[in-house]
């Protein structure tokens, strides 16, 4: 389930993919939110553009540990196929 | 005038709250400590008091879970018998300034007026993060105080900030813009709500932004908003769709992008450190293998200091216990009265509260857990177990405060937002084992499990490893966690199927425990035990006395004979067909009936039996508590061997791990489940596990020859 297709582009910071494609300690900007609890990560603070990194990742296929806003947040890996972030080459901050 | 405390999950309301009221209510590291609404009194400065109420946390006021929806209701005064707020008192992490200010912008749309109260200056400057409290307020329009409720610091302040709370103007208007189709629909919406529900101008408008912000419907709306308003609002909802405007994307990014000028102004960032502490420390704790590593030597540490460390002040409380018991023994004249005394009180409460050690070590873990942020950390390390069995990312908190209480871990699980997960974790909450059933198998393992060392090394006389007694215990609490998951997992594919739940839970910063809470926590436990020890078990050990010494037999019976015959006795022997399978006899059938009370009243029922029974109990110096000892020398009359062994030893803890045993828990299940159903599920399904794995425990030992 975990090990989906992703892009391999999307780890050489060029264009769309799904949160949960990116390595550990690679920054994205948020692009696109979705799947069920949409409304709370809007409000937790994923609006477009939001810098998050995906700073852990929890054996087993576990959750991922996000950081964004200065906090710390843990996720499933399917809510985090539901973010879609843009790995632009200008490398945010 | 009554102030309502509303902030982000684990920002320190509770904290602020306490040192404002006095009261000790329930804090800790994580988000979720906080599942229900409390109310204390602030004595100001200047004689007057205000009311003020800690609610659970909120990340905003459209609810998710049932703690949230408790917070929201008292604040919009949708809870019927609790007044509606007069003013808010904001609690805003410094350290976290951005999130939690999204809430403030929510609240300052209600028009109620507010008070910001930064907390967490500390960390937050350990972080390289400053907040100033004075540009803040000039930039929110609302004042802001900053205070560390630990030391006091910025009191004076805080209580004038208070005392003005009440008279003062509600905060300005908001000063960010929606996207022009939603702003005239949120317009619409609000007169709409203004004309069928009486709001207020500034309550409708933020209503009306709430509701456009959902995307369907709630089943609450149901009942609380008109029907012209629902219907106004799918036709907003359509026809937004239709225009392409998202507007719960556009509402979060109109707030966040305010929130962001804020901060930019009021919030100073120094050099980023290169990695906080609690980075530093989660390389290890969050490891792929060495967390797994750490989580395991800890649980296992748990478990050889519950039974070693406990040892010593458990002697010490024996021997005070028997010393007084020898004396008052030779006090008292011969009769009933000082059978009742001695045999039912004394072999009944002495019992049990030899076994208040081993709770204080339980709960001295259990808030170091909780307070230094571990907790947050395991539920990290478990989600993947959590997510196979169906249960949600925030289950592992309530399962494991069920190691303390079922009662309070089924009344965090409030903080699940999926209701079928929740369902799911009520059911196997009570399956983890909970501090009342640590007597049953420190009694057990006490007397039948030969100290035997497995692991480890001396200094001196001490030994420092694990011991076959600690593992044993190890393996109680384990058989209860691997049942609960797979019932959970059962569960979840019978008869509670469904999309697999969330898991967004926030990773607090390590704090270090403060002393004076854990001590505090300690001693309201060991309180509660000693109440119970005094109340419930006091009563049941008189009760036990009466039935097992009437109807009397003639004189010269012997004290075996004559407790047979007696009501217990014959009470016990229409029980024992059904737990003589399992490998009880009818004296253990009686602890079992009576732990219905509470699980600890089984080794108060015990030692209250085996007191009345024991001949030599009659020689006052010998006089002793260890019911353990007694049930060793006990022998059964028909097979002329020893009635507890090992393997029934074993069996009973196995059917103390599994089965239903508790009113109170019943109880809350109801409550939390609104009926009988589920807790009357809940009793047969683990009544009926216990006695099938107790059978093939004990049926299975004995095929291998374990006697
Ligand atoms: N360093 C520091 N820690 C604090 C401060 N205030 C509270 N804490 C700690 O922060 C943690 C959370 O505090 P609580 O008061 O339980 O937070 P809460 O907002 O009531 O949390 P919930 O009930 O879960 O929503 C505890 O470990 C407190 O000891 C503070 O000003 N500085
Ligand atoms: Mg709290």
């Amino acid at each position: 389930m975990n090990d989906k297709q992703c892009d391999p582009i999307c780890s050489l910071g060029l264009k769309e993919c799904s949160l949960d494609c990116l390595g550990r300690g690679q920054k994205a900007r948020v692009a696109t939110v979705g799947g069920p609890n949409r409304g709370r990560l809007l409000e937790m603070g994923f609006t477009r553009g939001t810098v998050v990194e995906v700073s852990r990742r929890a054996a087993f296929g576990g959750p991922l540990e996000i950081r964004l806003r200065s906090y710390r947040l843990s996720l499933r890996v399917d809510e985090a196929q539901a973010i879609r972030v843009e790995t632009d080459s200008t490398n945010p901050e | 005038m009554i102030f309502a405390l509303v902030g982000n999950p684990n920002c320190g309301k509770t904290t602020l709250f306490n040192a404002l009221t006095g009261l000790r209510q329930k804090v800790g590291n994580y988000p979720g400590v906080t599942v229900e609404h409390k109310q204390g009194v602030v004595a100001l400065p200047q004689g007057e008091t205000v009311t003020l109420i800690d609610l659970p946390g909120l990340y905003s006021l459209t609810p998710h879970s049932p703690d949230e929806r408790i917070a929201r209701d008292v604040l919009l005064g949708y809870l019927p018998g609790t007044p509606r707020p007069n003013a808010i008192v904001n609690v805003v992490d410094a350290s976290n300034l951005e999130r939690n200010l999204y809430l403030t912008s929510q609240l300052m749309d209600l028009g109620l007026p507010i008070l910001v109260v930064l907390t967490m200056g500390d960390t937050a400057a350990q972080q390289g993060i400053y907040v100033d409290a004075a540009t803040l307020e000039k930039e929110l329009g609302v004042p802001a105080r900053a205070v560390v409720a630990s030391r006091r610091s910025g009191w004076t302040e805080l209580y004038a900030a208070l005392l003005e709370l009440s008279s003062q103007e509600p905060p300005p208007s908001r000063r960010w813009n929606l996207p022009l189709v939603v702003e005239a629909e949120a317009e619409e919406l609000a007169d709409l709500l203004q004309r069928d529900h009486q709001l207020k101008p500034r309550e409708a408008f933020s209503e009306a932004l709430l509701l456009l912000g959902l995307p369907e419907e709630r089943r609450e709306h149901k009942d609380r908003w008109s029907p012209e308003v629902r219907n106004h609002l799918a036709g907003d909802h359509l026809r937004l769709l239709r225009e392409g405007v998202d507007v719960s994307v556009s509402i979060a990014e109109a707030r966040y992008a305010d929130v962001g000028r804020v901060i930019s102004r009021a919030m100073r960032r120094e050099s980023v450190s290169p990695a906080s502490v609690s980075d530093r420390v989660d390389r290890v704790f969050l490891h792929r293998f060495w967390g797994y590593v750490i989580f395991i030597a800890l649980m296992c540490f748990l478990f050889q200091a519950m039974f070693s460390w406990a040892t010593i002040p458990m002697d010490w409380i024996k021997s005070g216990v028997d010393a007084l018991g020898q004396t008052l023994a030779g006090w008292m004249p011969d009769g009933d009265l000082k059978d009742l005394v001695i045999n039912g009180i004394f072999g009944g409460v002495g019992n049990t509260i030899v076994f208040l050690p081993q709770i204080l070590i339980l709960f001295f873990f259990i808030s170091l857990l909780e307070d230094t942020g571990y907790l947050a950390r395991a539920a990290f390390l478990m989600d993947r177990l959590m997510s196979r069995v169906g249960l949600h990312g925030k289950s592992f908190i309530p399962l494991l405060s069920s190691y303390a209480c079922a009662i309070p871990g089924i009344m965090a699980t409030r903080t699940i937002d999926s209701p079928r997960a929740r369902l799911l974790t009520i059911l196997v909450a009570p399956l983890m084992s909970c501090s009342a059933r640590l007597p049953v198998y420190a009694v057990m393992i006490g007397a039948f499990i030969p100290a035997v060392h497995l692991a480890g090394f001396h200094i001196g006389k001490f030994y420092v490893g694990l011991t076959l007694p600690a593992l044993v215990l190890f393996a109680m609490y384990a058989l209860g966690t691997v049942m609960a998951f797979l019932m959970a997992a059962l569960f979840n594919r019978t008869i509670l199927k469904g999309e697999p739940p969330s898991f967004l839970l926030e990773m607090p910063p390590y704090r270090l425990p403060s002393l004076r809470t854990v001590l505090y926590q300690m001693g309201e436990r060991a309180w509660l035990f000693l109440k119970r020890a005094g109340t419930v078990i006091l009563s049941i050990s008189v009760v036990l006395w009466f039935l097992a010494t009437y109807p009397k037999s003639p004189d010269g019976t012997s004290k075996s004979d004559q407790i047979r015959h007696s009501l217990a006795g014959q009470i016990g022997r229409v029980i024992e067909p059904a737990i003589a399978p399992l490998g009880f006899d009818w004296k253990m059938g009686i602890g079992i009936v009576s732990s219905f009370a509470a699980r600890e009243v089984f080794v108060s029922a015990m030692g209250t039996i085996y007191n009345v029974a024991d001949d030599a109990a009659s020689d006052d110096s010998k006089l002793s508590v260890a019911v353990g000892e007694k049930m060793k020398s006990d022998i059964n009359l028909r097979t002329g061997k020893p009635t507890f062994t090992p393997l029934v030893a074993i069996a009973l803890m196995v059917y103390y791990v599994l089965a239903m045993q508790c009113m109170s828990t019943i109880a809350v299940v109801r409550r939390e489940t609104n009926g009988w159903k589920w807790p009357l599920f809940q009793i047969a399904y683990m009544t009926g596990l216990a006695w099938v794995v107790t059978f093939l425990v004990y049926q299975g030992g004995k095929l291998l020859g374990f006697e």
